[in-house]
């Protein structure tokens, strides 16, 4: 098929195609996953006279992300659509295509292979980087949107014992509220260590807990940091959709 | 935490049981169906999640990971048996493709280095089929209930209750 001698020649012949469905062939060409996987990418001729292409994914990219992240949120979608966008690139069911001509078939390969790199790379924004930039969004969000309570970052509630910190103080009314970040195991621990010695301290104030998500706690870290809490949001996002009203409802009064 | 070879090995062998169980059939989603559990270590405090996908109109395109969540770090992807979708190398820089169907597991390289991906590919031939690969996934991860959610692929023997 002409097509095909011609990308050949523009892959240097490094590429060859299997008929995986009628019309429809897998191109078999050395772009990869971080894992090993060939990027799928698959042809399909558009028209009777093969000037035209359709290239796709056949829903590949959005199942192999749905491993590990799924785009199950207006900001996750916003963002998925603004990568497409961006890239020229459209969507239909799943199926992620460029129509193209011969013509400009290996460019536009090459291209939507770039694509699929960034779609497949969309579970970083939750793991790695959402992960180790707990504390830096809950630190953008408190000094943006809670910035009028005047908090206080790194308090140390006895001051003999700076073992035992908490991420903000707001002291704006006589009892006050301290603030302290949860993202792992050993962080609940010492957010629940601490409560405890600050009640045996007698000290006058009220806990605040921001969860980055719940699931990340065992029962029983979470059982303990309950019991001695006085207010928990599960996850960063609950905080960031109620956090402020919370904040109004308690130093308001 | 420094993984090592053998705390990788008993996490994928830990006895586990299914705490959020899957739902009776496959959702469809886009153009792939789905399912997930949860479990839990019978042994250790872990917990795991399972998840199984196929591709509707390429049903040798199907995949089925177990995700590590420790108490304190992300969760990882510990293994993946895929099915027969296309080429894999283990050098992406220096390919030598081959096909077929293949797990994919994580080594302590990667996980020491923050790898999501598990790099470590090995050929199967203990599977050819979805339903086949399910079945050797849960014996092989040890999940111990699996066979009451997945009545479709694990038979009893007619007189001792066996389950195979």
């Amino acid at each position: 098929m002409k097509l095909f001698d011609e990308l050949k020649i523009q892959f240097n012949n490094r590429v060859s195609f299997q008929e995986k469905r009628p019309k429809i062939y897998q191109l078999l060409a050395p772009i990869y996953h971080e894992d090993g996987d060939m990027i799928d990418i698959f042809l399909e001729l558009t028209d009777g006279e093969g000037r035209n292409v359709r290239i796709s994914d056949q829903g590949m990219t959005l199942m192999r992300l749905s491993y590990s992240f799924d785009i199950d949120t207006p900001n996750k979608e916003k963002i998925f659509n603004r990568i497409l966008k961006e890239n020229h690139v459209s969507e239909e069911n799943g199926n992620l295509y460029i129509d193209t001509s011969i013509d400009s078939l290996y460019p536009a390969l090459m291209h939507f292979a770039q694509v699929i790199g960034k779609i497949s790379n969309m579970r970083l924004y939750k793991r790695e980087v959402i992960h180790s930039l707990f504390f830096e969004m809950l630190e953008e969000f408190i000094e943006t949107e809670l910035q009028k309570y005047k908090p206080i970052k790194k308090y140390y509630p006895v001051p003999e014992h700076e073992e035992y910190e908490v991420d903000y103080c707001f002291n704006s009314r006589p009892k006050p509220i301290f603030l302290l970040g949860v993202n792992s195991s050993s962080r609940a621990k010492l957010a629940t260590i601490s409560c405890l010695k600050f009640v045996n301290e007698n000290i006058n104030f009220r806990s605040v807990i921001i969860l980055e998500n719940i699931d990340i706690l065992g029962k029983k870290d979470l059982a303990r940091l309950m019991s001695v809490s006085d207010k928990e949001f599960p996850s960063f996002d609950d905080f960031k959709e109620n956090g402020k009203k919370y904040f109004e409802r308690e130093l308001q009064s | 935490m420094d993984y090592t070879e053998a705390y990788i090995e008993s996490l994928i062998k830990c006895r586990k049981a299914i705490v959020e169980p899957p739902t009776k059939e496959m959702k469809l989603e886009k153009k792939h169906k789905r399912n997930d559990m949860k479990l839990k270590s019978l042994d250790m405090d872990d917990q795991f999640y399972v998840f199984m996908r196929i591709h509707i109109d390429f049903q040798e395109n199907f995949s089925i990971g177990l995700l590590h969540q420790s108490l304190e770090g992300p969760k990882n992807i510990l293994l993946r048996f895929n099915g027969n979708h296309g080429q894999v190398v283990e050098d992406p820089i220096k390919p030598n493709p081959h096909f077929g169907y293949h797990i994919h597991k994580t080594t302590s390289d990667d996980l020491n280095n923050g790898f999501f991906e598990p790099k470590l590919i090995v050929s199967t031939s203990e599977y050819a089929s979805f339903k086949e690969a399910l079945k050797y996934f849960f014996n092989f991860v040890n999940i111990t209930d699996a066979y009451k959610h997945f009545r479709h692929i694990f038979k009893k023997k007619l007189f001792n209750n066996e389950i195979i």
